[in-house]
């Protein structure tokens, strides 16, 4: 009897999980680093909207400056726009932008001031992606790729699920998970 | 395949063998020792527990806020030792970085405690082996009862009072 009733809870919440789809991203309107205002609603018929949550002192974060730049220079012209945010309250935009031309980051750097946008997304470490269809539908979350030093990376887990999203697959991963710095939030 | 994994892993936790296994408090703050963790040896550490409380902090010496809040740890194993906890470290920093940074930090906070580098091969193995809740940031301390299940999960920086506040909360189960 009881594993008849563990069998039937197992189907239910499986078809439960089924029938939710796809978590849904709540659309925001953010300035850049340059006083352009950006809504996620503006991006409606791109292929995908990469938010990367990013940061100008946390070294995981600076590990992929050059692989969030490359991602940026490969997909932007199939379709997919790249937004990064800054959430990290002791990071002001003045340091962002240096940061980014330092490093060679030309997609817009959006600041969030009072982790607003973090919080939304629950998003709660440095570097962490959520992929985006143009209906605000989450299609990714987690790392770019597997690790912080480029030569031992073994799984490509961002450009996996842009490559799929590209050819009208579905994302076969959906979640991954990484060690990153802790957004530093307002208290 | 997997079956005759799972009993290996079994016999290793019954016969305490298949060394590296937990380590020790540090003898002397000039030779102190790090050893690489993998799955076998966290399980070693998480389970036996002999009725004491584990604070494991995961940190690294290129985090800042960990850095930070370092020497509360160093204080709260000071403070709890003789109560029934053992605070250990697990550092995040590649296994080649031990003598280069690991060491050199610990030294330099006088660190008593047990410490560990993560030698599993996949990250993600790694958070989740810890909890599947945690997202992967750090500075993270994980509270483990005597039994060697999660009770408390903190994430960010925090005080020495929040150790402490964490530490005797699980402490008070045990009774």
């Amino acid at each position: 009897m009881k594993v008849l009733q563990t069998i039937l809870l197992t189907i239910t919440v499986a078809v439960l999980a089924f029938a939710e789809g796809p978590k849904k991203a709540e659309n925001f309107t953010l300035q850049d680093i340059n006083g352009k205002k950006h809504s996620l609603v503006d991006y409606k018929d791109a292929e995908a909207i990469v938010v990367m949550f990013i940061a100008t002192q946390c070294p995981v974060s600076n590990a992929y400056n050059e692989r969030m730049a490359a991602l940026h220079k490969d997909y932007q012209e199939k379709g997919i726009v790249f937004l990064g945010i800054n959430s990290n309250k002791q990071e002001s935009i003045e340091e962002i932008k240096g940061h980014a031309a330092e490093h060679g980051l030309t997609f817009p750097i959006l600041k969030d001031h009072k982790n607003v946008i973090a919080d939304k997304f629950s998003a709660s470490f440095t570097p962490e992606i959520f992929v985006l269809s143009g209906g605000l539908d989450i299609l990714y979350h987690g790392r770019i790729d597997d690790s912080q030093r480029e030569a031992r990376v073994t799984t490509k887990d961002l450009r996996k699920a842009l490559d799929e999203i590209l050819t009208g697959r579905p994302v076969t991963t959906t979640e991954t998970k990484a060690f990153g710095c802790t957004i530093k939030r307002v208290s | 395949m997997q079956f005759i994994f799972w009993i290996a892993c079994g016999l290793i936790l019954l016969t305490g063998k298949g060394q590296p296994a937990v380590v020790s408090r540090q003898q002397t703050s000039a030779a102190i020792e790090v050893r690489p963790i993998d799955a076998n040896t966290l399980n070693i550490l998480l389970h036996r527990r002999n009725g004491r409380v584990l604070m494991l902090n995961v940190w690294a010496t290129w985090c800042v806020p960990c850095v930070e809040e370092f020497p509360d740890l160093v204080r709260l194993d000071a403070s709890h030792r003789t109560k029934g906890v053992d605070v250990v470290t697990l550092s995040i920093d590649y296994e080649d970085e031990i003598e280069s940074k690991v060491k050199p930090f610990l030294r330099r906070m006088k660190a008593g405690m047990p410490a560990y580098v993560n030698a599993f091969a996949k990250q993600e193995d790694f958070i989740t082996a810890l909890s599947p809740e945690w997202s992967g940031a750090i500075p993270a301390t994980f509270v483990f009862d005597s039994s060697g299940s999660l009770r408390e999960t903190l994430v960010g920086k925090q005080s020495f009072k929040s150790f402490v506040t964490a530490a005797e909360k699980v402490l008070r189960k045990r009774k």
